[in-house]
C-alpha cells in the first residue's frame, strides 16, 4: 500500500511539473522569436519537455523500486 | 490520379480486415482467450482520441495558429498522470455498479436519477453528433481529393451528389452494420466488446503508421529534415509569425491555458473515451501502463504536424489548398500514389474508429437513458404487460445505432459544410466538459447532490448552446446578424460572443469560462443547500468510498424487505429474456440451497443482484424504477445503510485480524515446536553431561578413597609406600580440583557471569610467559621448543588471565600428546591484517579428521589411540574456544594422524594497532 501511495505521489508531482511546463509563466521564457539548429525554440521546448515528461512517467511506473537517492540499501 | 474503383476497393478491403479482426477478437473472447487483455491494446484503444481531426485537422490548425494544436494533446498527457487516482476509481465504481455509459454513471451517482441520465444523454447527443458528422465529412473530403486530379476541388469542400450516389452514405451504413454486429452481441451493455476493441486498436496502429509515413515523406523527402523546413519557413514573414505564441496570429497564452484544461476534461469525459477507458477496460491494472504509453502515442503522432503544416504552406503558397487537407494533398501533387492511398486509409481509420466507438457509446445512452424510460412511461404502449421485452430492447439498441449514425450523416450533409474540422471538435469538447463537475465532484465529494448536479449541468449546457452552436447558426444565415452585434432581443449583455459584456476572449475560452463558472457554482452551492434523499446519500458514499467498501459488500443495500419470486422472475424475463432469467434464479437457488418452487419470496440480496443484472442492460435508473414496482420495500435510512456498510467493513476488518492472528499463532506454534525439540536435545545433552561429569568425578574420588582406606587400614606401611600413595591422593585431588574449576569456568562463561578484566596486553609477552610456565613440563619429557615470535609487541584488548589459560591449555595438550625425547613443539605468532594469528604445533599422535570438529565440544575426548583411555577432563578445549570466541577470535585445528596437530587461534588487534578494529572488544563492559 505504501509503495502504491508513493507511486501516486510521484505521479501527482509529475502532473504538477507538467502544469509548470505548460500552464505557468515558465512557458514564456521559451516563447521567444529565436531558432536553435533551425528549429524555433518554442517548438523545441514543447516537444523536449513533453518527451521528458513521458520518460519520467514511464520511469515512475516501470521502476517503482527506484528509491530516493539517500537510501541505497 | 487514382482510379475510383481502386480507392473504393481498398476502403472495402480495409473494412473487411476490420470485420475479420473484430470477428477473431470476439471468437477468442468466447474461448476465454482474450486478445485485448493487455495494457498495450488498452493504450492503443485509448488512442481513439486521435480522430480525423488529429489526422487532418492538426495540420490545418498548426498552419493557422502554430503550436495552437498542441494543447489538445498536452492536456491528456497531464491528465494521464492523474489516471491512477481518477480513472482507476471511476473504473472500479463502474464495474461495481455495472455502469453502462457516462449518463448511467452520473445518474447512478445521484440516486439513480432518470432525469439526470436523460439530461446527460441529451447533452452528449447534441454535443457529439456534430463531431461525429465531422468524421464523415473528413472521409468524404479525403475521398474527393484522392479521386480527383490534383488542382481540382483540392479546396476541400465536399461536393454533394444525390444521397444514393454518395460514397460517404454507404460508408456510414457499413459502419452502422459493423457497430451493430460487434457492439450489440449481448444485451448486457456492460459486457465488453472485445472484437470491437481489437479493431479499434488496429485502427490506431494504421493511422499512426500512415501519419508517420507522410510526416517522414514531407520532412525528409520534400525537405532536408526539421531544421530545413523551419529555416525556409522563417524567411517568409507570415510563417515566421507562427513560431511563437502571440496575440495577433496564434492566440494568447490565456487561450492556450483554456485549451489545456478543455482537453484534460475531454480525455476523461468524451463518451467514446469513457467507453474504451472504463466500460471496455478488462483489468484495472492496465491503466498504469497506459499512463505513459498513451501520451507516448500522442507525442509520436504529433511529431510531424508542424513540418507538414509549414511544408504545405510553402508548397501551396498561393493558398489554393485548404490546410486541413495538406496531409493528403502533398503526396498527391508529388505523384506518390501509394503513399496517398496509405494516408487516405490512415485518415479513414482515424475517422471510422471514432465513429464506431462514439456511436456505440451514444446509442447505449440514447437507448437506456432516454428511449427506454420514456417508452416505459408511455402507458398506452402497455409495455409493462408485455411478457418479453428483450427483443424489443435489442431492436431499440440497434436502431439507435443507425439513428445516431444517420443523425451524424445528415448533420454533415446539411449543416456541417460550414465548419472547419477543428472548430466542431472544440465545440463538442466544451459540451462534454460540462460533465466534469458532476463526475469529479461525485467521486470525491459526498456532499454533491442530485439537484446541484442537475442545475449545474443544465446551466452549463444552456450557456454552451447560447455561446457556441447558436451564433454559428448566424454564420449559416439562419438567424439574423443582429444577434451577434446587438445581443439577443437587443439586450447588450446577451451577445453570444461577449456574454455579460466579457470581451477579449476567443469563443472557446469565453464559453468555457462562463459555462464552468455557472456549472461549478450552481453544483456546489445548490448541493450545499439541498436535502438529499436516502438513496442519494447511499450512492454518494458507495461512490466516494468505493475502495473502502470493495471486496466486502456485494451489493449496495438501499432497502430491506423481500420480493415475490414470481413477479421478480417475470420482470427479469421481460428484460433479459427467458434463458438468462432462469439461469439467474437457478444460480441463486443453488447458492442458497433452496427449492424455488416452494419459495415465495426472495431476500434483499437477490433482489439487488437482480437489479444490477437489469442495470447492466437498461441502465441503473430504469432498473431501479422497474424493481421498485415488484418489491415490497422498506427503504433504509442512510444511517442504517451506513451502519450496514460499516458493519460489513468491520466484519472484514475482524476477519482480517483473525487471519493475521491465526498466522501469528501458526508461527508461534512452529517456534514452540522448535524450542521444544531443542529443549529435548538439551535435556539429553544435560543427561550425558551429568553422567560424564559423575564419571569423571568418580574416577579420581575412587582412587582417593581407595588409597586413603589402604593408608587407614595399614598403619604399618613403609614410608616410601606411604609417600607414594599420598602422592597419588594429592594428584587425584588436584585433578578433581582442576575438573571442578573448569566446570565452574565453563558454567560462568556460558551463563555470561564470568568477570572479564579486559585490558591492553601484549600477546607476545603473554605467550612467552605461558611457555615459561610450562617449560618444566617440557623439560621432563625432553621436548624441543621452537618459537617464531616478532620482536615488536602486538597489542590486543583482552583478559590476560583467560588468554594465559588458553595458551596453557594448548601447550599442555601439545606436551601431553608429544612423544618423549623426540617431541617438538613449534609456536608461531604472526600479524595478519588487523588480526594476530597464534599457532601451537606438535608432532604427537595427531587427530583424526572426523574428530577435528568435535574436540572443541564439551566432554569430547579423543581417545588415546595407544591405550584407548581418555586423558584429561574433556573441558579444556571447550573452555579455550569459549574464551577465544569471547575475544572475537576464531580457533581451529589442522592435523593428520601420526604426524601431529597444529592449533590456530586469531585475536583482533587493539584499535591503534590495526587502525580501525572492531570497537566491541574495547568497549566490552566489565560485567
Amino acid at each position: 500500500m505504501t509503495a502504491r501511495s508513493l507511486k501516486i505521489q510521484k505521479l501527482i508531482t509529475l502532473f504538477i511539473l507538467g502544469v509548470i511546463f505548460y500552464c505557468t509563466p515558465f512557458f514564456s521564457l521559451f516563447n521567444v522569436d529565436k531558432e536553435f539548429l533551425g528549429v524555433p525554440v518554442l517548438y523545441l521546448y514543447l516537444f523536449i519537455s513533453w518527451g521528458l515528461l513521458i520518460t519520467l512517467t514511464a520511469f515512475v511506473i516501470e521502476f517503482p523500486r527506484m528509491k530516493s537517492l539517500n537510501s541505497s540499501k | 490520379m487514382i482510379q475510383n474503383w481502386a480507392i473504393i476497393s481498398t476502403s472495402l478491403l480495409y473494412l473487411g480486415v476490420l470485420f475479420a479482426i473484430a470477428y477473431y477478437g470476439d471468437k477468442r473472447a468466447q474461448e476465454n482467450r482474450s486478445i485485448i487483455s493487455n495494457p498495450y491494446i488498452y493504450s492503443l484503444s485509448l488512442a481513439v482520441y486521435c480522430t480525423a481531426w488529429t489526422f487532418y485537422g492538426s495540420v490545418g490548425r498548426a498552419a493557422n495558429t502554430g503550436v495552437g494544436f498542441l494543447p489538445i494533446y498536452l492536456g491528456p498527457t497531464l491528465m494521464a498522470a492523474l489516471w491512477v487516482v481518477v480513472l482507476r476509481k471511476i473504473i472500479r465504481i463502474s464495474k461495481k455498479n455495472r455502469i453502462t455509459s457516462i449518463a448511467d454513471f452520473i445518474s447512478s451517482r445521484y440516486g439513480k436519477s432518470p432525469i439526470l441520465g436523460g439530461i446527460v444523454t441529451v447533452i452528449a447527443v447534441i454535443g457529439i453528433v456534430p463531431y461525429l458528422s465531422l468524421q464523415l465529412k473528413a472521409i468524404s473530403i479525403s475521398f474527393q481529393i484522392i479521386s480527383t486530379h490534383p488542382g481540382i476541388h483540392v479546396q476541400g469542400e465536399p461536393v454533394f451528389h444525390s444521397l444514393f450516389d454518395d460514397t460517404t452514405f454507404y460508408i456510414a451504413l457499413i459502419l452502422a452494420l459493423f457497430t451493430i454486429l460487434f457492439g450489440t452481441r449481448h444485451l448486457d451493455a456492460t459486457e465488453r466488446h472485445e472484437g470491437l476493441v481489437a479493431a479499434i486498436a488496429f485502427e490506431s496502429v494504421v493511422k499512426l503508421i500512415a501519419f508517420l509515413a507522410v510526416g517522414i515523406f514531407v520532412t525528409y523527402g520534400l525537405y532536408n529534415g526539421f531544421g530545413d523546413v523551419f529555416t525556409r519557413a522563417s524567411r517568409i514573414p507570415e510563417l515566421e509569425k507562427l513560431f511563437t505564441l502571440n496575440k495577433e496570429v496564434t492566440g494568447t497564452w490565456g487561450d492556450w491555458l483554456w485549451l489545456v484544461f478543455l482537453s484534460m476534461m475531454a480525455i476523461m469525459f468524451l463518451p467514446r473515451q469513457f467507453q474504451v477507458a472504463v466500460i471496455e477496460n478488462v483489468n484495472e491494472k492496465h491503466v498504469e501502463k497506459a499512463v505513459w504509453l498513451f501520451p507516448l502515442y500522442l507525442f509520436v503522432i504529433n511529431l510531424f504536424v508542424l513540418p507538414i503544416a509549414f511544408g504545405g504552406m510553402m508548397h501551396f503558397s498561393d493558398g489554393s489548398v485548404n490546410p486541413d487537407t495538406f496531409v493528403l494533398s502533398l503526396p498527391i501533387v508529388e505523384k506518390h500514389n501509394t503513399l496517398a492511398l496509405l494516408v487516405f486509409i490512415g485518415g479513414f481509420s482515424a475517422a471510422t474508429s471514432m465513429v464506431i466507438v462514439e456511436t456505440i457509446a451514444l446509442s447505449t445512452m440514447f437507448c437506456n437513458d432516454l428511449a427506454m424510460p420514456i417508452l416505459l412511461n408511455l402507458k398506452f404502449l402497455k409495455l409493462d404487460q408485455r411478457k418479453d421485452l428483450s427483443s424489443l430492447l435489442l431492436f431499440l439498441r440497434r436502431s439507435s445505432i443507425v439513428l445516431v449514425l444517420l443523425m451524424g450523416y445528415f448533420y454533415f450533409r446539411f449543416i456541417g459544410e460550414y465548419f472547419s474540422l477543428v472548430s466542431i471538435g472544440l465545440i463538442s469538447f466544451c459540451a462534454v466538459a460540462q460533465f466534469a463537475p458532476a463526475i469529479l465532484g461525485g467521486i470525491f465529494w459526498k456532499g454533491g447532490s442530485r439537484t446541484g448536479a442537475l442545475a449545474g449541468l443544465i446551466a452549463g449546457f444552456i450557456i454552451w448552446v447560447f455561446t457556441l452552436p447558436f451564433p454559428s447558426l448566424v454564420q449559416v444565415g439562419i438567424l439574423p446578424e443582429r444577434i451577434l452585434t446587438e445581443g439577443l432581443f437587443g439586450v447588450g449583455l446577451l451577445k453570444p460572443y461577449q456574454l455579460f459584456g466579457l470581451q477579449g476572449f476567443n469563443p472557446i475560452s469565453h464559453t468555457l469560462f462562463w459555462s464552468m463558472l455557472f456549472n461549478v457554482g450552481l453544483y456546489v452551492t445548490i448541493s450545499l443547500y439541498s436535502k438529499r434523499s436516502g438513496i442519494e446519500q447511499t450512492q454518494a458514499s458507495l461512490f466516494v468510498d468505493i475502495f473502502k467498501y470493495t471486496g466486502g459488500v456485494e451489493f449496495s443495500p438501499t432497502w430491506r424487505g423481500t420480493a415475490p419470486v414470481k413477479e421478480l422472475h417475470s420482470l427479469l424475463r421481460k428484460f433479459l429474456g427467458e434463458p438468462t432469467a432462469n439461469r439467474l434464479f437457478r444460480d441463486y437457488a443453488r447458492k442458497r440451497k433452496i427449492n424455488l418452487k416452494e419459495t415465495f419470496e426472495v431476500d434483499a440480496d437477490f433482489v439487488q443482484f437482480a437489479e444490477q443484472a437489469l442495470a447492466a442492460t437498461v441502465g441503473s435508473a430504469t432498473a431501479r424504477a422497474m424493481i421498485s414496482t415488484v418489491v415490497k420495500e422498506e427503504p433504509l435510512s442512510p444511517d442504517e445503510v451506513k451502519s450496514i456498510l460499516d458493519e460489513t467493513q468491520q466484519v472484514i476488518a475482524y476477519s482480517r485480524k483473525l487471519e493475521e492472528k491465526s498466522r501469528e499463532l501458526e508461527r508461534a506454534t512452529a517456534e514452540l515446536k522448535a524450542a521444544n525439540q531443542r529443549l529435548q536435545e538439551l535435556d539429553r545433552l544435560k543427561d550425558d553431561f551429568v553422567s560424564t561429569v559423575t564419571h569423571e568425578l568418580r574416577t579420581p574420588l575412587t582412587s582417593v578413597r581407595a588409597f586413603s582406606e589402604i593408608l587407614y587400614d595399614n598403619t604399618d606401611l613403609e614410608l616410601s609406600q606411604r609417600q607414594h600413595f599420598l602422592k597419588i591422593i594429592i594428584k587425584e585431588s588436584e585433578r578433581l580440583t582442576r575438573l571442578i574449576n573448569q566446570l565452574l569456568d565453563l558454567q560462568k562463561i556460558e551463563s555470561d557471569t564470568m568477570d572479564w578484566n579486559i585490558e591492553r596486553i601484549d600477546i607476545v609477552e603473554l605467550v612467552k610467559d605461558a611457555v615459561q610456565a610450562t617449560s618444566q613440563l617440557m623439560n621432563e619429557k625432553s621436548i624441543t621448543l621452537d618459537m617464531n615470535v616478532p620482536d615488536q609487541p602486538l597489542y590486543i584488548n583482552g583478559d590476560p588471565d583467560r588468554l594465559t589459560q588458553v595458551m596453557l591449555n594448548l601447550l599442555s595438550n601439545a606436551i601431553k600428546f608429544s612423544p618423549e625425547e623426540k617431541g617438538l613443539i613449534t609456536i608461531n605468532i604472526a600479524r595478519e591484517g588487523d588480526q594476530v594469528l597464534v599457532s601451537v604445533k606438535d608432532n604427537g599422535i595427531g587427530i583424526r579428521k572426523e574428530d577435528q570438529g568435535l574436540i572443541f565440544e564439551k566432554f569430547r575426548q579423543v581417545h588415546n589411540p595407544v591405550d584407548g583411555r581418555p586423558s584429561g577432563s574433556g573441558l579444556g578445549l571447550a573452555i579455550t574456544r569459549q574464551i577465544v570466541e569471547y575475544h572475537q577470535g576464531k580457533i581451529w585445528v589442522e592435523s593428520s594422524p601420526g604426524l601431529g596437530s597444529t592449533f590456530f587461534f586469531t585475536l583482533p588487534l587493539a584499535s591503534e594497532m590495526a587502525m580501525e578494529t572492531s570497537p566491541e572488544s574495547s568497549e566490552q563492559p566489565q560485567e
